[in-house]
């Protein structure tokens, strides 16, 4: 039971201290590993099992949520993830004062920075976990050429890594 | 069957209802496969283009506003045109048709994974579609991330230079394990916080 509250409190921390979808990730994996409470592997399930579902990138935490707890971890992490974005309801009426503050745009932006280096530093580490092999960067440098000049859908991306990954890890 | 549902929405006389905000953001979130990007890009087409539920202005303050807050920026937005567009019910409205049935799909497909992991094609899928993550974080990240740094440069050197120093400086500490990821995200904030205050606005 206490076990299970830390769990909801640790990804609801990561994601108050977060912007986007993606970037309660480093938070989370420190948090779990570091208590064993979910494994390398199981991220890498996740974020793909994420990938999969419709929705907001954000849900790849429900996946981990499951696949580390079963259906009350993913019920938790779906809460956890869900509150702190509702603070844009009672912000709405103070925002257009503090929106243009270089202080809060600074804090911001510094937050922002910082979480892309540090998500990049922790899927790196996840790919490099099962060993970075000319698959995984064929896959991933596709992606980025695909995605980053908008050439595809995502749609199609995905059933393209999957078939790589049938084809050579299999 | 999204057309038709859409139109009948379309249709309707009177002011959207909150069972209709609750109908429209449950087809929004179905039909983005591909994350917040999708989500966006349907809900503006939706909400703003196809329904004039809200006007541009509304859509623009509701994004922006969603930028400020911590946490998934599609939630944000759903809660906030939702409150819009039909109020408080308006905003639980919107909530629910977008995260409940992607929340429910996405418990299926790990609970259906936990029974077919154990074929050696299912993992060996997830880690190709694993790597096309990374790749879509490296794009996702350049999106966001270059506006930061064009700003950074208007503001002078040490900003410029702080905007490419503090992500590697925060994926070093992280990759190491040398501190929490709390710190590294707070105490980056705060330095980039300062610097904005002291430079030309």
């Amino acid at each position: 039971m206490a076990a299970t509250l830390v769990f909801f409190l640790l990804i609801l921390k990561a994601s108050f201290l977060s912007s986007g979808g993606l970037a309660n990730l480093p938070s989370v994996h420190q948090d779990l590993i570091s208590r064993q409470w979910a494994h390398e592997g199981q991220f890498v399930e996740a974020l793909a099992i994420g990938q999969l579902a419709p929705g907001p990138t954000g849900l790849w935490v429900v996946a981990l949520g499951y696949l580390a707890r079963g259906i009350g971890g993913a019920a938790l992490a779906a809460a956890a993830i869900t509150i702190p974005p509702l603070l844009a309801l009672p912000m709405d009426r103070v925002y257009a004062r503090l929106a243009n503050r270089p202080a809060v745009e600074g804090f911001l932006f510094g937050l922002i920075l910082a979480a892309a280096g540090s998500v990049m530093a922790v899927l790196f580490g996840a790919l490099d976990s099962y060993g970075i092999d000319a698959a995984s960067l064929l896959i991933l440098l596709t992606s980025v050429v695909l995605l980053g000049r908008r050439m595809v859908s995502r749609g199609w991306i995905l059933v393209f890594s999957a078939a790589v990954g049938l084809l050579v890890y299999r | 069957m999204i057309s038709s549902r859409l139109s009948a929405l379309r249709d309707r006389d009177g002011p959207p209802r909150a069972i209709d905000v609750l109908l429209l953001w449950t087809l929004i979130g179905l039909q983005s496969v591909g994350g917040g990007q999708a989500v966006q890009f349907y809900a503006f087409e939706h909400l703003v283009k196809e329904l004039k539920w809200l006007t541009y202005d509304q859509w623009a303050q509701s994004w922006g506003l969603s930028q400020v807050v911590p946490g998934v920026n599609v939630i944000a937005v759903s809660a906030l045109t939702g409150l819009r567009v039909a109020g408080i019910a308006g905003a639980a409205a919107a909530l629910t048709g977008l995260m409940a049935p992607s929340v429910v799909i996405t418990i299926v497909l790990s609970a259906v994974y936990t029974h077919v992991a154990h074929l050696s094609g299912v993992h060996a899928a997830l880690r190709g579609i694993f790597a096309a993550v990374t790749g879509g974080a490296v794009v996702l990240n350049w999106r966001v991330g270059r506006p930061i740094v064009k700003a950074a440069r208007a503001r002078g050197k040490i900003p410029l230079v702080a905007s490419f120093v503090t992500p590697a400086a925060a994926a070093t500490i992280v990759a190491r394990g040398w501190a929490p990821v709390a710190y590294v995200l707070l105490g980056s904030a705060t330095l980039i916080a300062l610097l904005w205050i002291r430079g030309p606005h």
